[in-house]
């Protein structure tokens, strides 16, 4: 080219020549895809389709559920912006759209905190989550099928509105497998995805008809280019997930001073625990009411074990007899950071009763960055001792720590039952939530209940299962015991599993007979 | 009724063809002479010019030189600017009447003009789809900034700018590498 300069290449080559030059030297007819970028209504009909396409259907793989979600409403909300100014319908399905852009953002923030099952169990979470995901969704598709047929018959061509009556119904239809949880059958699944495709081919239909029309629709200059506004989106979406991850990624527990003098009234009966054998570092981080619980207690037997509660190391040893090679692979663990220790109480009275303690100290900090959660194992909680225990009290117990010289203690923050998959099946738990501080030392909780021996015959086995959280890559954000009874195993929860296993012969300073 | 029928009736003189035309391609013909003509009168007056040139000249279009809608699109673009060069009306095309290709350009003047014209579509090529398809809508389309700014759901400033580095790119372009 530069040996046909045709032109000027002068730095004060004027403005107008150059222009004057460049309009000479169009061509005649304008290449086919300018032809086609610039039809009016092309770039937002696209994006519109594309955005309920998105919207309307989601795969649960690999975050897609969430990408096709905000894809689709950013998409939605981009589209409907070209059109709001075309007719009132498009304008209405736009705020629509907006609204529904927000609760996403909103949304994605809940889900990224430790609240965010806690939210979509509660009445008021379920009601937002349908509004947003059904009845806004179904409101936006009725008002852009009305600016549809109102854009149809102000461009002269056939108003055809049945693919979006098609792709409302099938929404609804939707709607309704999803609100009353039915299972549909692959062929059902089948028929949905074919209906879906249809409907969209002939979405597209229509919008080929409006390029060919050529209809310059009423656009008016943005303040927000298109790049701009999904920039804000977002931002805004990042803002609100790492404002869950940061400010709400623990449980907001109520730390308070523990008195010192908070087992003056109970100082007897710690002693007589303390000669009955009570480990004394236990004893101590016990409430008063729990040591109360504990008065004329007969005997007890107490455990204790360090547990790992990191990923440990592999080792590999080879060792050669004769001609085998022995190839031994094994986890070895540097530190054990918590020690778990159980004490069973035997209580007075006439029928069998028995308290039982789980103390966990973390001799080293494995670093608290979420949720931590205990499962307790009571007995007879499942299976086959459900007849032969009755557990006769509510979990009690506290999470402690140390801090400037003074000890701190709070109430778990939630003491729940939940619906756990097991190898066995499901199985109804209880968990104990609570978080730690990142400051402090000298981490410590403990939970204790009561429960009756109805048959001596059976092993008395409590278990507690602790859940730690070693990471905070995971979304949507489990808590420790969601994530357990989810039946989830990953990076993200490591768990120490401790239990003391006696029978009711073992303990011979019984001096009642159970009830049989 | 499709393309290939209105062409069809078109050529065999069917008055319905131009029914069909207008029907069809109104809109388009419209969209096309809106930025250049702002009066809607003129617009009106000049939309009938085409429909009876496209009736009239309807042996002249060639399927294999491009689509249908191309061509509508190269008259209705051509007599919008025959429009305002007959009545001098409008201000906003007044700037580039003065740069009006000369309607019966001589032997030499045609073949420099090609040769221009390929030396702009080779440098066209370098260009992004999207700073293409701003450069056809201002030179080819004349349309406002605010109006592409619009249709894009840009703001006027990000037109001026993106269409201030095309012109420079192409200048680049167009005078050779050497001279950046």
């Amino acid at each position: 080219m530069s040996d046909q300069n045709f032109f000027n290449p002068d730095e004060v080559m004027k403005e107008k020549e150059f222009e004057k030059e460049i309009l000479e030297a169009l061509p005649e007819i304008p290449p086919e895809k300018i032809l086609k970028k610039v039809i009016p209504c092309r770039r937002a009909m696209n994006f519109i389709i594309t955005g309920l396409a998105f919207s309307t259907f989601t795969i649960n793989l690999y975050f897609l559920n969430y990408f096709f979600s905000v894809a689709g409403s950013t998409l939605l909300l981009i589209g409907l912006r070209t059109l709001k100014n075309e007719n009132t319908w498009f304008k209405y399905s736009w705020i629509v759209s907006i609204v529904q852009n927000i609760a996403e953002i909103f949304l994605l923030g809940v889900f990224s905190t430790v609240h965010g099952a806690e939210f979509s169990d509660s009445l008021f979470g379920r009601t937002f989550c349908f509004i947003n995901y059904y009845v806004l969704f179904v409101v936006l598709l009725i008002f852009f099928a009305l600016g549809l047929k109102t854009l149809q018959e102000k461009a002269g061509i056939k108003a055809k509105v049945s693919s979006m009556i098609a792709l409302i119904i099938w929404y609804l239809s939707i709607m309704v497998l999803g609100v009353t949880g039915a299972t549909i059958t692959i062929i059902g699944f089948s028929i949905l995805v074919i209906v879906y495709i249809l409907i969209i081919r002939s979405l597209c239909k229509i919008a080929k008809a409006l390029y060919a029309s050529g209809y310059a629709i009423k656009t008016k200059p943005v303040k927000i280019s298109d790049k701009w506004l999904v920039a804000i989106l977002t931002a805004a979406i990042a803002v609100s997930v790492s404002c869950g991850f940061i400010f709400f990624r623990s449980f907001p527990m109520d730390w308070t001073p523990v008195s010192e003098n908070e087992h003056s009234e109970v100082e007897d009966i710690k002693a007589h625990l303390l000669g009955l054998g009570f480990p004394e570092n236990v004893l101590d981080d016990l409430s008063e009411e729990d040591i109360k619980a504990c008065d004329g207690a007969i005997a007890l037997v107490s455990e204790s074990e360090e547990m790992p509660i990191n990923r440990g190391h592999e080792v590999v040893e080879t060792k050669k007899e004769g001609n085998t090679l022995y190839i031994n692979r094994d986890t070895v663990y540097d530190v054990k950071e918590l020690v778990i220790t159980h004490v069973l109480v035997r209580l007075p009275g006439d029928t069998v009763r028995w308290k039982a303690f789980h103390h966990l100290y973390w001799k080293v900090d494995p670093g608290f960055l979420g949720t931590e959660a205990l499962q307790v194992w009571y007995p007879g909680h499942s299976g086959i001792s459900e007849n032969a225990f009755s557990l006769t009290s509510d979990f009690t117990g506290r999470v402690m720590y140390d801090e400037g010289g003074r000890t701190y203690a709070a109430e778990y923050y939630e003491v729940s039952k939940k619906e756990t998959a097991t190898f066995f099946g499901m199985s109804l738990d209880t968990y104990l939530d609570f978080s730690m501080p990142s400051d402090g030392e000298n981490k410590r909780c403990y939970v204790s209940y009561e429960f009756n021996q109805l048959n001596t015959g059976y092993l008395i086995s409590p278990w507690v299962n602790y859940h730690h959280q070693m990471s905070l890559l995971q979304y949507p954000v489990y808590t420790a015991s969601d994530y357990c009874a989810a039946g989830k195993n990953g990076y993200v929860f490591s768990e120490a599993q401790s239990s003391m296993t006696l029978t009711y012969d073992d303990v011979m300073f019984s001096d009642a007979e159970p009830d049989n | 009724m499709n393309e290939e029928e209105i062409i069809s009736l078109l050529r065999q003189r069917n008055q319905e063809g131009a029914k069909e035309l207008l029907s069809s391609y109104g809109s388009l013909v419209r969209y096309v002479v809106s930025p250049i003509l702002t009066d809607e009168q003129d617009r009106e007056e000049c939309v009938s010019e085409i429909i009876l040139r496209v009736w009239e000249r309807i042996d002249c279009y060639n399927e294999e030189k491009g689509s249908f809608k191309g061509w509508i699109t190269a008259v209705s673009r051509n007599a919008a600017l025959n429009f305002t060069r007959r009545n001098k009306f409008s201000d906003s095309v007044e700037k580039f009447e003065e740069h009006m290709p000369s309607n019966e350009p001589t032997p030499e003047e045609t073949v420099i003009m090609n040769e221009r014209r390929e030396s702009l579509l080779a440098a066209l090529k370098q260009l992004s789809s999207m700073d293409t398809e701003l450069f056809y809508r201002k030179y080819y389309y004349l349309q406002s900034t605010e109006q592409i700014a619009s249709e894009l759901s840009m703001t006027v400033r990000a037109v001026e700018g993106r269409l201030y580095r095309i012109k420079k790119r192409l200048r680049k372009r167009l005078g050779g590498e050497e001279n950046e």
